[in-house]
């Protein structure tokens, strides 16, 4: 098929990109903590569609297809930095963070970049169970079919993920969150509690 | 699985988080603004390599460079528009990709050279140069691709690095792009990129030989690129 050729086909992936867009800006948001790097992984991810649009435009949900990519992306490239090694092993959920204490953690936020910066705390994989399954508002089911893994580690994972980012919020360093010397998702900036 | 209370907290701080977003709006318009082609086969992977490779590279953390560019240099910023791609590295170097499949807007180029701090004229059926011709062009610009040899094909896409530091004082960078319509390579396109001086440059539409350089400028004076050339596409 030649995309020149085929208008329709142009208008509508137009129209996907224009729908989705919002979606995707917003997730890479989060996964990232940062708007630049939200937007390079949008556009990658739109790439990425539009390669496979011929099959993509015939899903029921090609909104949650591209979501699914940028997921990948971000953890495709946590693995390759080898940063969250293990982190889904035992001896990872080593914080006795109560839920009461954590909702009360996040309860205290002042400030959301005081948030986001808890949240680059966790490797990207807690980051990513957080992200659909409080964010996106996926069920545990659908979290575990973007990852890959079954239900039981979404719901391990996220009870990690939470204790982990309460404890990062604990302490946090209130000049941290100053976006000029926040810590980057590019490089191995929080530090491994198992280490 | 968290309480139920804690969740309730996560979904209002993810919420607060996402709405965080520093203008949404204008991300959105270029997101949807730049030139994806749709199920194209090879050629549309041709069309969105830069931009793809260019993500990538800070998705990735790949990096990627140019002649002049460590290997360690990462995409800082990227422009992309149906015609061309402007990538920003953080080595302080710049490349541009031109896509064959489209007509070049000359002032949109010079505006987006603009904004990288690339003083250039860009001209398209014409060229501007300077006599004599400025020295230092190939430590300003190079072209990872090489200069274009034999039959250009449809899907290639010419490729240049430019290190603003690198272009002299007093000069800029002159860039005239041709769709050539007679001689060998009718029905391509020549892209030529020279020094001029900011102050003394006369602008032809003649286009200079496709395998020499314009009147007065040496081999390393300039780079001439052939593209989008009648042979496969590749789709």
């Amino acid at each position: 098929m030649d995309w020149a050729g085929n208008a329709t086909v142009k208008h509508e992936f137009d129209r996907f990109t224009a729908e989705v867009s919002d979606l995707l800006l917003r997730t890479g948001y989060l996964m990232t903590g940062d708007a630049k790097d939200a937007e390079d992984l949008a556009q990658e991810t739109l790439l990425r569609v539009a390669r496979r649009w011929k099959r993509v435009r015939s899903m029921d949900r090609p909104a949650a297809y591209a979501r699914r990519i940028l997921i990948n992306l971000v953890l495709h490239d946590s693995d390759r930095r080898s940063r969250q090694r293990a982190e889904l092993q035992p001896g990872d959920g080593a914080f006795d963070t109560s839920d009461e204490t954590a909702a009360r953690a996040l309860r205290e936020i002042e400030d959301v970049a005081e948030f986001r910066w808890a949240l680059a705390q966790l490797p990207a994989r807690q980051r990513a169970v957080l992200v659909l399954r409080y964010w996106a508002d996926l069920s545990v089911a659908e979290v575990a079919d973007v990852l890959g893994c079954s239900a039981g580690t979404v719901t391990s994972t996220a009870s990690r993920a939470a204790a982990r980012l309460a404890e990062a919020l604990a302490h946090s360093d209130p000049a941290a969150t100053d976006p000029m010397i926040r810590p980057s998702l590019k490089g191995p900036t929080y530090a491994d509690p198992r280490s | 699985m968290p309480t139920p209370d804690l969740e309730n907290e996560l979904r209002g701080a993810f919420t607060r988080a996402a709405a965080d977003f520093g203008d949404p709006q204008q991300a959105r318009h270029r997101l949807t603004q730049r030139n994806y082609h749709p199920g194209s086969g090879h050629r549309r992977l041709a069309t969105g390599i830069t931009a793809a490779a260019a993500s990538a590279a800070v998705v990735l953390g790949l990096g990627l460079s140019g002649a002049f560019g460590s290997s360690a240099a990462h995409v800082t910023r990227t422009i992309q528009t149906p015609a061309f791609t402007l990538t920003s590295y953080s080595d302080g170097t710049d490349t541009l990709t031109l896509n064959p499949a489209e007509l070049l807007d000359p002032t949109a180029l010079q505006n987006d050279f603009q904004q990288y701090g690339i003083p250039a004229v860009v001209t398209t059926g014409s060229l501007c140069t300077s006599e004599p011709a400025p020295a230092g062009f190939s430590q300003a610009v190079t072209s990872p691709t090489g200069t274009s040899e034999g039959t250009p094909q449809s899907g290639e896409q010419p490729t240049i690095t430019i290190n603003p530091p690198a272009i002299p004082a007093g000069t800029e960078l002159s860039v005239g792009d041709f769709q050539l319509s007679s001689g060998q390579y009718a029905g391509s396109q020549q892209a030529d990129f020279v020094l001029i001086d900011t102050n003394s440059y006369t602008c032809s539409n003649t286009p200079p030989d496709p395998n020499g350089m314009p009147a007065g400028y040496g081999q390393a004076d300039g780079i001439g690129l052939l593209y989008g050339g009648p042979g496969p596409s590749g789709s």
